[in-house]
C-alpha cells in the first residue's frame, strides 16, 4: 500500500516540523507495519510555474509548431514560448518550465530528467517549455499539454504541489486493520505514535436537493450481507480534468487520473478508506438500483472488458433490468462515467467481508475496493465517504444535488465497550506504567474512557484492580477483548522500550521424545555406515509411480497441486529416493542414501486423520553386477537392528499384498517381521524396471521400514554377555543342503539342541556345484564353542559336533560335504 | 620302524639337517621367511624334533647320550645361526630404510567415506538441544491435519481473510498439508497442565511457486510456553536467550508488530545482524537487523479452546524457519538445494 507524505499533511499539518520522513518510517515499522521503502516522487522537478497563454500564432513554415505568448503574473512581461501541442490555445492556464528548470524527458522510456534551456527554434527564441502530464510525472499522457484549472494562481511554483514522498507499507500485517487502508487511518496512527495533533477536516454538511430526479433504491439481500447503502444523485455536472492537486495526489499513490468525477471517487477511497462507485444516471434503466444476488450462470462484462460467469451467492448491484456491478468488487461498463455524462449517482455501500471475499475468490478478481471490503469495513464511514464525494463533485464539477441522500442502514452499529483491568498491563506486558500514561496512550488512538474523572491514583502504577471501560471507535473493528487494548498500549509505549527478561521456572526435567531418540540413533548409525541423508518432497506424481509399476491411485491426492508431478502425497519414501538415486547416478558409481519422514496413507484412523507413520528408507546403487546387492543392504539393516537393540527379526518371502510388490525383483525381495509383526520390506528393484523404465546401468536395492513401529520395538539399552576366561574353539563345517531347505532351518535346527557351549554360528560361504547332473548347494558355517568351566578338549568338541551332525542328518537330511 | 633307528643313521641325519639348514639360511632374505624356516627346522613337526623324540628308542645308553649330545648341539648351533641371521637381516633392513621409504607428505591421504547428515536434521537437532536445555519438551506434527487443528484451533475461522497469508495445499478430502507446526498447539495445550513448555519441529507446506528464496516445503520450529505470570518481556527474554546460545554470543532482539490471529500482541522478532553485529551489511540490507521469526502472546481464544483459563494463565508462542538459519549460517544462496537430493550439496555438511 502506498501512502503519500503530502496527503498525510492534510491530517497532521505540523508533520514536517516534527518528524523526519526516515524517522517516521522507522516509527511506523515499529508500531504498526513495516515501511518497505520511501519512494521519492517527482523530487527532481524544478522551476515549473503556472502561466496563462494569452496569444497563439502558427509558426510560419511549420505544420505543428505554435508561437505562444504567455504571462506568469497579471501585469508581468510576456514570454515567448514555442509549443508543438495540438491543444494549446489562448486563455488556458499551463505548466511552464522555465530555462534552467527540470522536467521529465517525455520521449525517454525510463523517465530520465532533462534541463530546459532558452533556445532558438525556427528563428524564434523560446523562453521555456509548456509541459505535458508525462513531463510532469502525472501520467503517461503526452498527446498534448496539461491544461491547469482556471483557479490556479499565476506564477505559482507547481513543484511544491508535485513533489512528494510515498511510503510503501506492507499490507499483510494490516489484514485486521481496514481503517489503515486510508490516509486518514495511517495519519491517525502516526499522530498517536509521534504524539502529534490530528486534524479531522471532514465537515458534516446537510445535503439538500435543489431539484429531484426520479431515483429509487431497493435492497433485496439480508441486512447482514449489506449492512448499509448510501446513494445520492447529482445533476448537471461538468466532466473536466481534475485540478493539479488531485491529479498529483492520485498519481503519487499509483492511480491514473481520468476525469474529475472518477478521480474524486478514487481520492475519497484512498483518503477515507471507503470505496465509492459512481454511475452515469442516464444509463441506469428504470432509474433504480437494486442490491440483490446474481442469477446462476449469469454472464456479465465489467470495466476491465472481461466477461465473467456469476452465481447466486454473489451480491450484485443491478438496474431495473441488468446487472451493473459486482457489489464491492468491480463496476460495469454500461454506466461508466464518460465525457458526456451530465447526471450521476454516487454510491457508498457496506458489504459483508466474507461475502466479498468469497465472490472475489471465485471470480479471481481482486480490486482496491474488494481489498478494503475483505478486511471488514466500518459501516459508519459510508456517510463520511458519500458526503466527501458529494462536496468535492459540487466543488469541482459543479452540478446540483438532485435527490435525497438515501441511507439504508437497518441496524446502526454502536460503539463497543471493552473493559480493561489496568493491572493487566504489568501482568501481561511486563511493563510498569502509571495510570495516567495508560489512559493517554489509549486516548491518542481515539479510544474514549467512560467516567474517566472517577479513575483515581493517576500517577501511580495500578496495583489493585482498576477496571476501566474503554469506548472503542467504530472504525476499530479489530478491538474486541482486553488483550487487544494491551497491544495498543504496548504499541504506543513502544516495543523498543520493553526489555527482555527470563521467566522464573521450576526444575522440572524434560522428557526425551521416543521418536526423537530413535531418529537420532538411526541417522547416526546409517551415516556411520556411509549413507547420506537426503530429504525429498512429500509429494509424488503419476509419471514417477508409473516408472516403478506403482499405482498412484493408492496415494491421497492434492486438490490444488503446484504441478502434476507433485499431485499426490507419498505412501512410500522409495519412489522419490529412487528418483534422487538416478539423478545422482551419473556422478556416483556407488551410492547410498536414506531418508526418514512421514508417508501418508489413504486410510484414516479413529481421529479421522490419515494414517501417516514415520518411515525410514535407504537405497543403494551399485554398478557391480557380480555382487548380490540384496545381501549388502540386508547386512546394513541387520547392523541397524543391532545398534537399535531390536531382536526376534525374521526375513520372510514377500507378502503378496505389499505396496511395492510390483517394483521388486521377485527372487530378491523379503518382508521383515519383528516379533511376528511386519515392519517393512527389503528388496532389489526389478531388473526389468531398471533396464526398460529407469534405463540405468547397475542394480538398486532398498529397504523401507515403519519407523513408528520400529521405535516401539527398540530397547535402546544393549545387554552385556559375560566373558569366559577359557579358550574358544572354532570348527568350520561345510554342509550339503537339500534344495528345499533354507539356511535359517539349518541354524534353527542347531539352536534347537540348546548346546550351552555353542557361543555362536557364523555364516561363511555358499557354493553351488553340479553332481550327477544335479545342482548341489553347500554352505560353510563356523561354530564357535566355549565353556565357562574349562577349556574344551578335542573329545568334548567332537562329541558336540557329532550331536549336531547327526541331528542335521536325521531331521533335515543335511550331510557333511565329502 | 625300530629297526631303522640306529646311532649312525641318526647322527648322519643330524649332520644333513645342519648342512641343509645352513644352506637355506644363507638364502633367507627377510624376517618372515626366517621365521618359517625356524618353524620347519626347530618346530613341533620338524625333522630335528622327530630325531629328538626317537632318541628314547635307542637301546644303548652310550648311543643315547652321543646322539642326544649331537642333536642338542645341532639345535643350539642352528638357534645361534638364526639369531645371527635375524640380527643381520634386521640391521640390513634398518640401514637406510627411512631414507628409502621417504614419501611426499603432501600427497592426499586415503579417505574413509562416512555418510552425511542433512543440514536440516543437524540444525533441527541443534535447536532441539538448546531448547531442551532450557526445559522445553519436543513433539512432532502430522503431515496432513484437519482444518480444526491447522486453522480453527489457532483462531483462524473459515473464510477469515487471514487465511490468505497461508497458501494452503488441500487434499481431495479437504484436509490440509500443514501450513505451520502450530497445528499441534491445541493438542499440546489440551493434553498437559501448565507449566507447558514445548517445541514442535516439523515439515510444513505452502502452496507457492519455488524460486531461490521460496520453497513450498520447509521446516518450522514452533514453540509454546504457558504458565502463570508469563508476560511479553519473557517472550523476548526466552528467544534472546535461545539465539544467544545458538550463535554462542549475546544477541539483541527487536519486536515489531505484525498480525497473526493466534497471538495478541503479535509481531516479528528481529535479531541484531549476526554478520555485521548490527552495523549494517548487505545481508541485513543495511538495517542492522535480521527478521527471523513470528511470535506473540497467545490469544486468549486459543487458550480457552484448549480449556486453559486465560485469566490465570498466559503464554507466548513463536515459529521460525530452520532453512533460513542454515542459509544465514553457511551463506547459501538458493533454498531449493535442501530438497534437491544433490549429493554435491549434501556432502558439504
Amino acid at each position: 500500500m502506498l501512502i503519500s507524505h503530502n496527503w498525510l499533511k492534510k491530517y497532521i499539518p505540523d508533520l514536517d516540523d516534527k518528524v523526519d520522513k526516515n524517522k517516521l518510517a522507522e516509527l511506523l515499522t515499529e508500531s504498526l507495519a513495516e515501511v518497505e521503502q520511501i519512494i521519492p516522487i517527482r523530487q527532481e522537478l524544478d522551476m515549473i510555474v503556472c502561466a496563462e497563454v494569452v496569444d497563439v500564432q502558427k509558426v510560419p513554415e511549420s505544420t505543428k509548431l505554435s508561437l505562444c505568448k504567455v504571462i506568469t503574473s497579471q501585469n508581468g512581461q510576456q514570454k515567448t514560448v514555442v509549443c508543438g501541442a495540438p491543444n494549446v490555445r489562448a486563455g488556458i492556464k499551463v505548466a511552464l518550465a522555465l530555462p534552467g528548470g527540470q522536467v521529465i524527458d517525455g520521449h525517454s522510456q525510463n523517465k530520465t530528467m532533462m534541463t530546459i534551456e532558452q533556445r532558438e527554434l525556427m528563428n524564434i527564441t523560446s523562453e521555456g517549455m509548456i509541459c505535458s502530464a508525462r513531463e510532469l510525472g502525472l501520467s503517461n499522457d503526452h498527446e498534448g499539454i496539461l491544461i491547469l484549472e482556471t483557479e490556479m494562481e499565476l506564477g505559482k511554483d507547481l513543484s511544491t504541489i508535485l513533489k512528494d514522498f510515498v511510503y510503501e507499507i506492507e499490507n499483510k500485517s494490516l489484514s485486521h486493520r481496514p481503517d489503515c487502508f486510508s490516509h486518514e487511518g495511517i495519519a491517525r496512527e502516526i499522530a498517536a505514535v509521534c504524539n502529534l495533533t490530528f486534524v479531522d477536516t471532514y465537515q458534516d454538511m446537510p445535503l439538500v436537493p435543489s431539484n429531484k430526479l426520479p431515483f429509487e433504491l431497493k435492497v433485496k439481500v439480508e441486512k447482514e450481507v449489506c449492512p448499509r447503502f448510501n446513494a445520492i444523485c447529482i445533476a448537471d455536472i461538468n466532466i473536466l480534468p481534475s485540478p493539479l492537486w488531485l491529479q498529483s495526489s492520485l498519481s503519487a499513490v499509483g492511480v491514473r487520473p481520468i476525469n474529475n468525477v472518477v478521480d474524486i471517487a478514487n481520492y475519497v477511497m484512498f483518503d477515507k478508506g471507503q470505496p465509492i462507485h459512481t454511475y452515469d444516471y442516464n444509463k441506469i434503466t428504470g432509474s433504480k438500483l437494486i442490491v440483490k444476488y446474481a442469477k446462476n450462470n449469469e454472464k456479465a462484462k465489467f470495466l476491465n472488458e472481461k466477461e465473467y460467469t456469476l452465481n447466486d451467492s454473489m451480491m450484485v448491484i443491478a438496474n431495473a433490468e441488468n446487472t451493473e456491478n459486482v457489489a464491492g468488487i468491480i463496476g460495469g461498463s454500461n454506466s461508466e462515467i464518460s465525457n458526456k455524462t451530465r447526471n450521476i449517482i454516487i454510491e457508498a455501500g457496506n458489504f459483508n467481508m466474507y461475502s466479498i471475499r468469497k465472490s472475489s475468490a471465485s471470480l479471481g478478481l481482486r480490486t482496491e475496493s474488494s481489498t478494503r471490503y475483505e478486511k471488514g469495513l466500518d459501516p459508519s464511514i459510508t456517510i463520511k465517504g458519500i458526503k466527501s464525494v458529494t462536496g468535492l463533485v459540487l466543488d469541482l464539477a459543479q452540478g446540483e444535488i438532485a435527490s435525497d441522500l438515501i441511507d439504508y442502514y437497518p441496524e446502526p452499529k454502536l460503539e463497543k465497550i471493552v473493559e480493561l483491568d489496568l493491572t493487566q498491563v504489568k501482568r501481561f506486558l511486563g511493563i510498569e506504567l502509571i495510570t495516567k500514561d495508560i489512559l493517554n496512550y489509549l486516548k491518542r488512538l481515539h479510544f474514549k474512557i467512560a467516567e474517566e474523572e472517577k479513575i483515581s491514583a493517576l500517577t501511580s502504577v495500578p496495583d489493585s484492580n482498576i477496571i476501566i471501560k474503554v469506548i472503542v471507535p467504530t472504525f476499530r473493528s479489530d478491538i474486541n477483548i482486553p488483550n487487544d487494548l494491551l497491544e495498543e498500549i504496548a504499541r504506543v509505549y513502544g516495543y523498543s522500550n520493553i526489555n527482555p527478561s527470563l521467566p522464573i521456572k521450576d526444575l522440572k526435567a524434560t522428557v526425551p521424545n521416543i521418536g526423537m531418540l530413535f531418529a537420532r540413533k538411526t541417522v547416526n548409525t546409517l551415516s556411520n555406515l556411509g549413507f547420506n541423508e537426503v530429504l525429498t518432497y512429500s509429494f509424488v506424481g503419476e509419471k514417477l509411480y508409473k516408472s516403478l509399476n506403482l499405482d498412484i491411485k493408492k496415494c491421497l491426492a492434492v486438490k490444488n497441486p503446484i504441478s502434476p508431478e507433485l499431485g499426490f502425497l507419498r505412501n512410500s519414501l522409495i519412489p522419490n529416493l529412487i528418483e534422487k538415486t538416478i539423478q545422482n547416478s551419473s556422478k556416483y558409481d556407488n551410492l547410498k542414501i536414506f531418508e526418514q519422514g512421514r508417508v501418508v496413507f489413504r486410510e484414516t484412523g479413529e481421529d479421522k486423520l490419515h494414517i501417516q507413520p514415520n518411515h525410514l528408507a535407504g537405497v543403494v546403487l551399485s554398478k557391480n553386477y557380480d555382487e548380490i546387492l540384496f545381501f549388502k543392504i540386508k547386512g546394513i539393516v541387520e547392523k541397524l537392528f543391532e545398534e537399535l537393540v531390536i531382536e526376534n527379526i525374521e526375513f520372510i518371502d514377500l507378502n503378496g499384498s505389499d505396496l511395492l510388490k510390483q517394483s521388486v525383483h521377485k527372487g530378491r525381495s523379503a518382508n521383515i517381521n519383528i516379533n511376528g509383526e511386519n515392519i517393512g520390506i527389503i528388496a532389489e528393484i526389478s531388473p526389468e524396471i531398471l533396464l526398460n523404465n529407469l534405463e540405468i546401468e547397475g542394480r538398486i536395492a532398498f529397504f523401507e521400514l515403519d519407523a513408528t513401529k520400529l521405535s516401539q520395538q527398540s530397547k535402546y539399552t544393549k545387554h552385556f554377555n559375560k566373558l569366559s576366561v577359557y579358550q574358544e574353539s572354532i570348527r568350520d563345517l561345510t554342509l550339503v543342503l537339500p534344495s528345499e531347505i533354507k539356511y535359517i532351518q539349518l541354524v534353527d535346527n542347531i539352536n534347537s539342541l540348546d548346546i550351552k557351549e555353542l557361543l555362536r554360528i557364523e555364516y561363511l560361504d555358499l557354493f553351488i556345484d553340479t553332481k550327477d547332473n544335479k545342482e548341489q548347494r553347500s554352505i560353510t558355517i563356523r561354530l564357535v564353542l566355549q565353556s565357562f568351566e574349562k577349556t574344551l578338549s578335542e573329545n568334548e568338541i567332537n562329541t558336540i559336533l557329532d550331536l549336531i551332525l547327526s541331528n542335521l542328518k536325521n531331521k533335515l537330511q543335511i550331510n557333511l560335504k565329502a | 620302524m625300530a629297526d631303522d633307528i640306529n646311532k649312525d643313521n641318526l647322527l648322519e641325519h643330524i649332520s644333513d639337517i645342519v648342512n641343509k639348514y645352513s644352506e637355506s639360511l644363507k638364502n633367507t632374505k627377510d624376517l618372515a621367511s626366517l621365521n618359517r624356516l625356524e618353524i620347519s627346522t626347530l618346530g613341533r613337526k620338524s625333522e630335528l624334533t622327530t630325531i629328538l623324540k626317537q632318541i628314547k628308542d635307542l637301546k644303548d645308553p652310550q648311543e643315547k647320550k652321543a646322539v642326544g649330545q649331537q642333536a642338542n648341539f645341532a639345535k643350539k648351533s642352528i638357534e645361534d645361526l638364526i639369531l645371527k641371521r635375524r640380527d643381520s637381516i634386521k640391521s640390513d633392513y634398518l640401514a637406510g630404510v627411512e631414507s628409502k621409504e621417504k614419501i611426499d607428505v603432501t600427497i592426499p591421504g586415503r579417505r574413509i567415506e562416512t555418510g552425511h547428515i542433512h543440514p536440516i536434521t543437524q540444525m533441527t537437532q541443534l535447536c532441539e538441544d538448546i531448547f531442551m536445555r532450557m526445559g522445553f519438551d519436543v513433539c512432532y506434527p502430522y503431515a496432513i491435519d484437519d482444518d480444526f487443528h491447522n486453522f480453527e484451533a489457532v483462531n483462524i475461522p473459515p473464510n477469515h481473510p487471514a487465511r490468505d497469508s497461508w497458501d494452503t495445499f488441500w487434499t481431495e478430502d479437504d484436509q490440509i498439508a500443514i501450513t505451520h507446526t502450530s497445528s499441534m498447539q491445541n493438542r499440546i495445550l489440551t493434553s498437559s497442565q501448565p507449566p507447558i513448555r514445548v517445541i514442535v519441529p516439523g515439515r510444513c507446506f505452502r502452496n507457492e511457486a519455488t524460486d531461490a528464496r521460496h520453497e513450498h516445503t520447509f521446516t518450522q520450529i514452533e514453540g509454546v510456553y504457558v504458565d502463570k505470570g508469563i508476560n511479553l518481556t519473557h517472550m523476548l527474554g526466552v528467544l534472546k536467550e535461545f539465539f544467544s546460545k545458538f550463535y554462542e554470543r549475546e544477541v539483541d532482539v527487536k519486536f515489531t508488530p505484525d498480525y497473526f490471529p493466534f497471538v495478541e500482541p503479535g509481531g516479528m522478532m528481529s535479531l541484531s545482524c549476526i554478520l555485521c553485529n548490527g552495523k549494517g551489511c548487505s545481508v541485513c540490507k543495511k538495517t542492522g537487523w535480521l527478521e527471523i521469526l513470528g511470535c506473540g502472546m497467545i490469544h486468549p481464544k486459543v487458550l480457552e479452546m484448549a480449556n486453559i483459563d486465560s485469566n490465570t494463565y498466559s503464554g507466548f508462542a513463536w515459529g521460525f524457519g530452520v532453512e533460513r538459519l542454515i542459509m544465514l549460517k553457511y551463506d547459501i544462496n538458493d533454498i531449493r538445494y535442501f530438497y534437491s537430493g544433490n549429493l554435491d550439496f549434501l556432502k558439504q555438511f
